[in-house]
């Protein structure tokens, strides 16, 4: 948007009209008579553009309503926390521009050649708000030379320069939308004369919005680590499985067992997802995960930064308190849904915590940090983010409740809700002892074996399940409030749980490994082998899972977690994880 | 069948094991001429013994001197503990100490003996127990952990753990070991917690009016009177009922109507009364859904509430819908009972309805 306050015109200008005037025949009013043709506007003072229609180019289609950012309308921009000259640092960390890759995740800003600027004209570009001068830097397109650094909130332009030819700059997004900046940049241009203003242009951009795709994306790739070391509790039989019944188009990437000491809970230290922005050849993606804010001291939050970082993949990092509840186990995201008329494209972002104690009612409330948790409610498109009850786990994580998963039959909902049930663990154990398998194993050959008649006979272990049951249809009617669902949008799973104390509180584990804890790889599903009583040569607690699940079309597969994760309070899901494509609908399209 | 070799040398070592306990032994401590005298019970750490307040800590002592002679390796896997080892624990996703499982477990298992755990319990309070915590130098250097904390954790939790086991185990120490650690107001908070638990799974009947008296005692954490609360829930009786039902009356903090309210739910949970006389089992399921229901009308407050309903799922009992129903279908029900009240009815359906499969 522009505004004069004197509007000179050139002796170009006035000439133009004039050549107009004699060959435009529209120009000649009803009466034949010749009209003075229109007098064209002459060139604007202060002309800055980007890209506010959101298709990848600079054009006269920009200029309207470009001072101002909209669901609609407005520029974007990319936050460039990738590494595109392989230097180990995420680009943004300095003052240069590096390399023509890294050209590609600026945001182009077009400053227009004026040639009216009048002789001693000052032209000025300045930043705003301040909390976007913190976050945002401007070079110069043709030199890559710093024009705006962090803090700074203006630059005088070469108007010498601009008389004749425009002036391209390359905006950089710094940091993202967080909960101290909302990711909005306005642009002012303005020139003067002699301390008078004459005219001004102003734009508007927007940092692009870190989205996190859900379960039932098409998976890119699965990150595991490889444990071969039995010193350090090899995984060989999970690894194995995941190898040999993978898709050929889902890589594995295996994490080293050495680099990260053996700290093999790859589902904990990051969460993947993408920026993505137009571009001229197309959209322009950034993955861009989430590292979370854990310190184990030389483990997996070492593998984000030092290892995948590169171009095209960067990570934001919020830092905070550290609790368990910031971490990837306890991130999760609905499929995109529709509620009561509203939509949800891109589904939103739960987590685990609260305030509703232990389940033998000790007082206690644990959540996510604030900084974490604002920096995922400011990316918008995936909120209003939600909370569920999640403070009365050991590790405290909503994955060890439940995860969605895709269902290939339905068409309006194609996904269902995997949730942990000791109700359906217990139906089952008291089904085989009614047929007489009161003495059936389970654990077999476990440390921790045991048989149906022990488990059923243990009154406290049960009644704890009874509780947590409770516990977990609150959880359940929480998420059904929040997505509108039915009953029949959730499938159990037999679990049982058991407490654990630590500072003289109960705080609840899977006692057999948690079925509801599983990896979603497209339509397989690796789901951990509860390794429950046999009966009729089948496992009875497989064998309910799998007839619940069936409906949903997906493939089951039953991996052996038992000694490598699940005695070590986890399960397949918080040791793997998976990159899923981005959405096909776009962020910035209404 | 043993040969006389092997009984000859059993019996050598019960006396030689009895001899180095004889001077904490009580003076009327049996002897034992052979092995086949010793009594299967005792030998496991059972009631064999007097178990009374003046005679069971030589009991304890008695009982472990017995113990090592059937279990020689015992004793050396109980100061093993892969819980309280930072190699194993640091791995876990919750990396911290925590050995009541493991301990549950070897005793269940027999690997270890109960009276084992008993003794070291008793020598962990008068500072002869020479247990082997971890040293600094077991934690990896490049570990972002604070040592001196877990190092205190892991104190706390063998305590704990000990505890724990075996109340499981409804070992006769398990009352008092419990007793001790719960009315001591030197023990650390988070001992005297997890105390008040293992005295009610102890499911001895003295435990119910002593963990009454805690619960109401308003000099103590609010923290420990919740503990103690829980304690009843695990004590599952009539008696147990009971109190908790009187407590649920009491005009206390929210907090620990909200534990009253759980506590009552464990004690009466239709899962866990298998072994309850089925008519002790109802009345136990009528008197709790009762009192559930009469806190359900008079609280205001929701954690309170969303306890009471949680526990009327646990419950499970019909006579609850009917009560449930009539708020709801009451006129001059209030409207944030009668919201109360659907839920309940709701979520005490779903529960019935699974209890049916």
């Amino acid at each position: 948007m522009r505004r004069s306050t004197i509007v000179l015109l050139s002796g170009a200008v006035l000439a133009g009209l004039t050549g107009l005037a004699g060959c435009d025949p529209g120009v000649f009013g009803p009466t034949g008579t010749a009209t003075p043709p229109a007098e064209p506007e002459p060139p604007p003072l202060a002309d800055l553009a980007v890209d506010s229609d959101r298709d990848g180019a600079i054009t006269a289609a920009d200029e309207r309503d470009e001072e101002v950012w909209s669901d609609a309308r407005g520029a974007v921009f990319l936050s460039n926390w990738d590494d595109d000259d392989g230097d180990g640092e995420q680009d943004a960390r300095d003052i240069f521009v590096n390399g023509s890759l890294d050209e590609e995740d600026l945001a182009r800003v077009l400053v227009r050649r004026s040639p009216d600027l009048p002789e001693g004209a000052t032209v000025t570009l300045a930043v705003s708000p301040p909390a976007a001068t913190e976050r945002v830097r401007l070079f110069t397109a043709l030199r890559r030379e710093v024009l705006i650094d962090l803090y700074d909130e203006r630059a005088e332009l070469d108007a010498d320069a601009l008389r004749d030819e425009d002036l391209e700059l390359l905006l950089e997004g710094v940091g993202g939308r967080s909960t101290r900046w909302d990711g909005r940049v306005t642009l002012t241009l303005s020139v003067e004369d002699d301390g008078e203003l004459l005219e001004e242009d102003v734009v508007a951009l927007r940092a692009a919005p870190t989205i996190f795709p859900d379960n039932t994306r098409p998976a890119e790739r699965l990150y595991v680590m490889r444990i071969s070391d039995r010193r350090l509790g090899e995984n060989l039989a999970f690894y194995d499985a995941l190898e040999a019944l993978l898709p050929d188009e889902v890589p594995i990437y295996a994490v080293d067992q050495y680099d990260y000491y053996a700290d093999r809970w790859v589902q904990d230290n990051m969460q993947t997802g993408y920026q993505r922005v137009p571009g001229p050849d197309g959209p322009r993606t950034q993955l861009t995960y989430l590292e979370a804010q854990r310190m184990t001291g030389g483990g997996l939050e070492e593998l984000v930064p030092f290892e995948l970082l590169g171009d095209d993949l960067g990570y934001a990092y919020t830092g905070g308190a550290d609790t368990s509840l910031n971490y990837g186990g306890n991130l999760e995201v609905t499929p995109p849904f529709e509620r009561d008329g509203e939509v949800f494209r891109f589904g939103r972002i739960f987590v685990g915590g609260g305030d509703g104690g232990s389940i033998l009612g000790s007082p206690h409330s644990d959540h996510m940090n604030e900084d974490q948790l604002g920096y995922l409610e400011a990316q918008e498109v995936q909120g209003p983010v939600f909370e569920l009850s999640s403070e009365w786990l050991a590790v405290g994580h909503i994955d060890e409740v439940l995860l969605f998963v895709p269902d290939t039959q339905r068409s309006e909902r194609p996904w269902r809700v995997v949730v942990a049930s000791p109700a359906l663990a217990r139906a089952e154990l008291l089904r085989v002892e009614e047929l007489g398998g009161g003495d059936a194993i389970v654990f077999e050959g476990r440390e921790t074996e045991t048989t149906v008649g022990e488990i059923l006979g243990d009154e406290d272990l049960l009644a704890y399940n009874d509780a947590v049951a409770a516990r977990i249809d609150s959880i359940r009617d929480k998420l059904s409030e929040e997505m509108g669902l039915g009953e029949d949008d959730f499938i159990e799973v037999p679990v049982l749980f058991e407490p654990l104390w630590y500072g003289g509180m109960d705080f609840g584990i899977a006692y057999n490994p948690g079925m509801q804890n599983l990896v979603v790889v497209d339509d397989q599903l690796f789901v951990p082998d509860p390794e429950g009583p046999d009966h009729e040569g089948e496992d009875v607690w497989q064998r309910v899972a799998s007839l619940n699940l069936a409906p949903t079309g997906v493939t089951i597969h039953y991996v052996d977690v038992f000694e490598s994760y699940h005695l070590l309070m986890g399960e397949a899901h918080c040791g793997t994880n998976v990159r899923h494509a981005p959405y096909a609908e776009e962020w910035w399209t209404p | 069948m043993t040969t006389p070799g092997t009984s000859t040398s059993r019996f050598l070592v019960v006396v030689t094991a009895l001899a180095s306990c004889a001077s904490l032994a009580a003076p009327e401590a049996p002897v034992v001429r052979d092995a086949r005298d010793v009594p299967a019970a005792l030998e496991r750490g059972g009631d064999a013994g007097a178990w009374s307040e003046q005679t069971w800590r030589a009991d304890v002592e008695r009982a472990a001197g017995l113990a090592r002679a059937t279990h020689p390796d015992g004793e050396d896997r109980l100061r093993r503990l892969e819980g309280l080892d930072p190699v194993v624990y640091l791995a876990r996703r919750r990396p911290e100490p925590e050995v009541a499982r493991e301990l549950t477990r070897l005793v269940e298992q027999d690997v270890v003996p109960a009276a084992l755990l008993a003794q070291l319990s008793l020598r962990l309070d008068d500072g002869s127990a020479r247990y082997p915590f971890s040293s600094a130098e077991r934690f990896p250097k490049r570990a972002a952990v604070d040592v001196e904390r877990l190092q205190r954790m892991e104190r706390e939790q063998l305590r704990a753990g000990l505890l724990l086991a075996l109340s499981s185990a409804r070992h006769p120490s398990a009352f008092y070991l419990s007793r001790t650690s719960l009315l001591d107001e030197g023990r650390a908070l988070p001992e005297r917690r997890v105390a008040a638990v293992a005295l009610g799974k102890t499911k001895d009947a003295r435990a119910v009016a002593l963990l009454r008296g805690v619960a109401v005692d308003e000099k103590e954490p609010l923290e420990l009177r919740a503990a103690a609360l829980a304690g009843l829930g695990h004590a599952r009786s009539l008696d147990a009922v009971a109190a908790l039902r009187e407590l649920s009356r009491a005009p206390v903090d929210a907090a620990l109507l909200r534990a009253t309210a759980l506590s009552l739910g464990q004690a009466a949970s239709a899962w866990a009364l298998r072994a309850v006389p089925r008519d002790d089992a109802d009345a136990m399921r009528a008197e709790a859904s009762s009192a559930l229901v009469d806190l359900l009308e008079r609280t205001a407050d929701e954690r309170v509430s969303s306890a009471v309903v949680d526990a009327l799922g646990m419950v499970a009992h019909e006579g609850a819908k009917a009560r449930l129903a009539a708020l709801v279908d009451d006129e001059r029900t209030p409207p944030a009972l009668k919201q109360r009240a659907a839920l309940a009815v709701r979520r005490l359906e779903r529960a019935l309805r699974r209890n049916a499969r």
